[in-house]
């Protein structure tokens, strides 16, 4: 319905695919996950801190198709286009994924930071602390608008 | 026994009369003269009646008639008949009967102390047959016809004979043996059914020895076995419990196992929820921002889409309008297709903002669920690590207490104990058995016993009679040579008391030389050549043989009671009747005899006989009306 799925591959840059990896395999919470979820995380960090970064060089082999996005992935990643820029994005779908690919490249740096500075076995309660206060958040204006 | 008084009250033809027997000075002969229809043989029916309750001399006119005097006024008269009589010792005994609907019967007794009254029907009965019983009444109350066709009928006198001679006494006690002999030879022969009884019982009891004896020695195991449990588990007593710390410790492994299965899927999942979260959270002001955009462009109609592309697309294709239907031409054509190219990139916008909203709300609704489920998920990996940590807690216990025993001694031990107990528990469940049949096999001894008791008696009985049957025997021959010896003698007796009276009696005794009377009671008179002259006699000299004969059977009863003969000289030729007069006075030296006479019987000739000796004579007067009689001494002219 957005288009993105018709997108034939989503990138990142070259230097992060060592990143997705380390990620991988030094956190319990990322251990297994898809790369199109831990892509998206990304997404989310880079949007959530303002850390959008241009890519330098795409990763030869292509990150994950977009035929792999679900609907409500398409949904997440257009919002952040939108919100980075504005709904005209919508109408552009190769757009909406270049801001996107840049934000997880930010994103994905970020991550990594505080995985790496978190004293050891603290970074998963952090981390699910910070998810629960930013939806608490979410839930608490949605009751404010209503 | 002699009558002394017979009264009538409505009796037939006697209305209210009395017969009062004259007292005999040298002969008890008594006279009642009456013609025919008068009531002279109603005298002999009313003394039946009387003491039997039956009128065996009825006439047919009679029998139409009541019992009861037709003279009598009211419904249903009282009949009465009074037998009064005195015994051999000078003492009176009256028999009466009365008649109204019901028959009552007493007796009064003469005693020291003046007459006593007995109305049961048994005291009636008991002193009747202590006069003359029913059976043999016939040789005493008789119609003087009968003694003519006396000998006509040998086989019922020779059943009276019996009766008389109670020789039907002896009959019944031989019936009684033979019913008993049969019923003593039903006797069952035991001893075989005994024997094995016996044998069953020996076989029992020793069956019964043996599981005692097994019971015993299971028993003295079982102390044992306990004994010994008792001593290993005193040693036991104060050491840990290795077996069931073995048990215990795998069982909490186990659940160790488990907790720790369940926690990584419960892990697992919060992975799963929370990845999920974070994609939504990191975004929530984006997805904040975006939800205010598209309700802020459907507050200004921009959503949804305010211009249809369809619609427009449809009319070009067909060239007029979907909605008025007018044809477009190629001016509105191209004004419509330069509207197209504007409002196309506007609506494609529009629908995915629309899209993305719907989509976006969905996520929310999403993220609530999800937090519910984080925290659910939480508490239940708090409740999880809380038990992992008590179990660990309890492991660790549990593994310091066995490490601190020796455990292969108390595991040896405690394995013996294990051993012994179940030993013990099969010895108690083995006991429990056999016990249960120790009772059923002392139970089936009890019964054996009893039927052996049983059986024991029932030989016993079987001797006995078989004792008893034997006496039985002895003492039916006995009884069969009695009753044969009893025969002998009766008969012996009846010919010669017959000949004896017979030979007194007779008028011309120079005529006949004997009188014989044979096993059957057929009698022969022998002329003076020997020759059997019984079918020649004269009517009367057959009635004297009969009356002989009857004489000799009263003298063999015993029972000397009054002889009552209803015309005795009615078959009597002229010439004999003033001899069979004699002889009857003859009689009456001895007896009572009442004579119940025609006028024609009692001719002149036989008046001169026996009017000088009778202490009775009445004579039997009807009234006018001829529905009573009464005795008159005098005859009526």
């Amino acid at each position: 319905m957005l288009g993105l799925k018709d997108i034939p591959i989503i990138d990142i840059d070259e230097k992060d695919r060592e990143v997705y990896d380390k990620l991988e395999k030094s956190e319990e919470v990322f251990h297994n996950l898809d790369w199109k979820d831990m892509f998206i995380i990304a997404v989310g960090l880079g949007v959530h801190k303002g850390l959008r970064k241009p890519i330098q060089k795409r990763y030869s082999g292509g990150f994950f198709r977009g035929s792999y996005l679900r609907e409500e992935d398409e949904a997440l990643l257009a919002t952040a286009a939108v919100y980075a820029e504005s709904e005209e994005v919508l109408c552009d779908e190769k757009k909406v994924i270049k801001i996107v690919e840049e934000y997880a490249h930010g994103g994905i740096h970020e991550l990594l930071r505080w995985v790496e500075s978190s004293p050891y076995e603290t970074f998963e309660k952090d981390f699910e602390r910070e998810i629960l206060k930013l939806t608490e958040e979410l839930l608490k204006n949605d009751e404010t608008n209503i | 026994m002699h009558f002394r008084k017979i009264v009538f009250k409505n009796y037939r033809q006697f209305r209210n009369a009395e017969l009062v027997f004259g007292e005999p000075r040298t002969h008890d002969i008594h006279l009642i003269i009456g013609k025919n229809g008068t009531g002279k043989t109603n005298i002999l029916n009313a003394i039946n009646w009387c003491l039997y309750g039956d009128e065996l001399h009825l006439h047919l006119d009679s029998q139409k008639l009541p019992i009861y005097n037709t003279a009598t006024e009211g419904n249903l008269p009282r009949v009465t008949v009074e037998l009064w009589l005195s015994r051999e010792d000078g003492k009176k005994i009256a028999f009466g009967r009365e008649r109204r609907s019901t028959d009552e019967v007493w007796v009064m007794i003469e005693s020291s102390g003046g007459f006593e009254r007995y109305s049961s029907p048994e005291s009636f009965e008991k002193n009747v047959n202590r006069f003359i019983p029913k059976e043999i009444r016939s040789f005493f109350f008789f119609d003087g016809e009968s003694l003519d066709t006396y000998f006509r009928n040998f086989q019922a006198v020779q059943g009276k004979i019996n009766q008389l001679a109670r020789i039907d006494v002896l009959e019944g006690m031989k019936k009684r043996f033979e019913d008993l002999l049969r019923d003593l030879s039903r006797g069952t022969d035991v001893t075989g059914e005994l024997k094995a009884v016996q044998e069953n019982i020996e076989k029992l009891e020793g069956l019964l020895a043996e599981y005692k004896k097994r019971i015993e020695k299971l028993q003295d195991e079982k102390t044992q076995l306990e004994e010994d449990i008792k001593s290993k588990e005193e040693i036991l007593r104060d050491q840990p419990k290795v077996r069931e710390l073995a048990v215990r410790l795998k069982n909490l492994e186990e659940q160790r196992k488990k907790v720790e299965n369940d926690l990584k899927e419960k892990y697992e999942k919060k992975r799963k929820v929370l990845i999920q979260l974070a994609k939504v959270a990191y975004l929530g002001k984006a997805l904040q921002k975006v939800l205010q955009l598209a309700r802020e462009k459907r507050q200004q109609d921009e959503l949804p889409p305010p211009v249809n592309v369809n619609l427009l697309k449809e009319a070009l294709r067909e060239e007029k309008c979907p909605v008025c239907q007018r044809i477009i031409d190629p001016v509105t054509r191209s004004n419509v297709e330069n509207i197209m190219k504007q409002v196309e990139h506007s609506s494609l916008l529009a629908n995915r903002l629309l899209a993305l909203e719907q989509r976006l709300y969905t996520l929310k609704r999403g993220v609530e669920t999800d937090v519910k489920l984080l925290q659910d998920l939480t508490k239940d990996i708090e409740r999880l690590n809380e038990n992992l940590k008590n179990l660990k807690n309890e492991i660790g216990d549990i593994k310091n207490r066995l490490s601190s025993c020796d455990v292969e001694s108390i595991r040896r031990l405690s394995e013996e104990l294990e051993e012994m107990k179940k030993i013990r528990d099969s010895r108690i469940e083995e006991l429990g058995k056999l016990k249960a049949y120790r009772d059923s096999l002392e139970k089936k001894l009890r019964e054996e016993e009893k039927k052996y008791d049983d059986l024991a008696r029932k030989r016993q009985e079987s001797e006995q009679k078989q004792r008893m049957y034997e006496i039985c025997c002895k003492a039916k021959k006995v009884l069969v040579r009695t009753k044969e010896r009893v025969l002998e003698e009766i008969q012996k007796e009846i010919e010669q008391v017959t000949r004896e009276v017979f030979f007194r009696l007779l008028w011309k005794k120079e005529s006949f030389k004997d009188v014989k009377v044979k096993q059957d009671y057929t009698i022969e008179v022998l002329d003076r050549d020997g020759r059997n002259c019984l079918g020649s006699l004269s009517a009367a000299e057959r009635e004297l043989l009969a009356l002989s004969f009857t004489l000799a059977l009263h003298s063999l009863s015993g029972f000397q009671g009054p002889l009552v003969i209803d015309t005795p000289l009615a078959r009597v030729s002229d010439e004999h009747r003033e001899n069979f007069a004699e002889a009857l006075l003859e009689v009456s030296k001895s007896k009572q005899i009442v004579l119940l006479l025609t006028p024609a019987e009692f001719s002149e000739e036989v008046s001169r006989v026996l009017q000088p000796y009778a202490a009775t004579i009445r004579w039997l007067r009807m009234s006018n009306d001829e529905r009573e009689t009464s005795f008159a001494k005098e005859p009526w002219l």
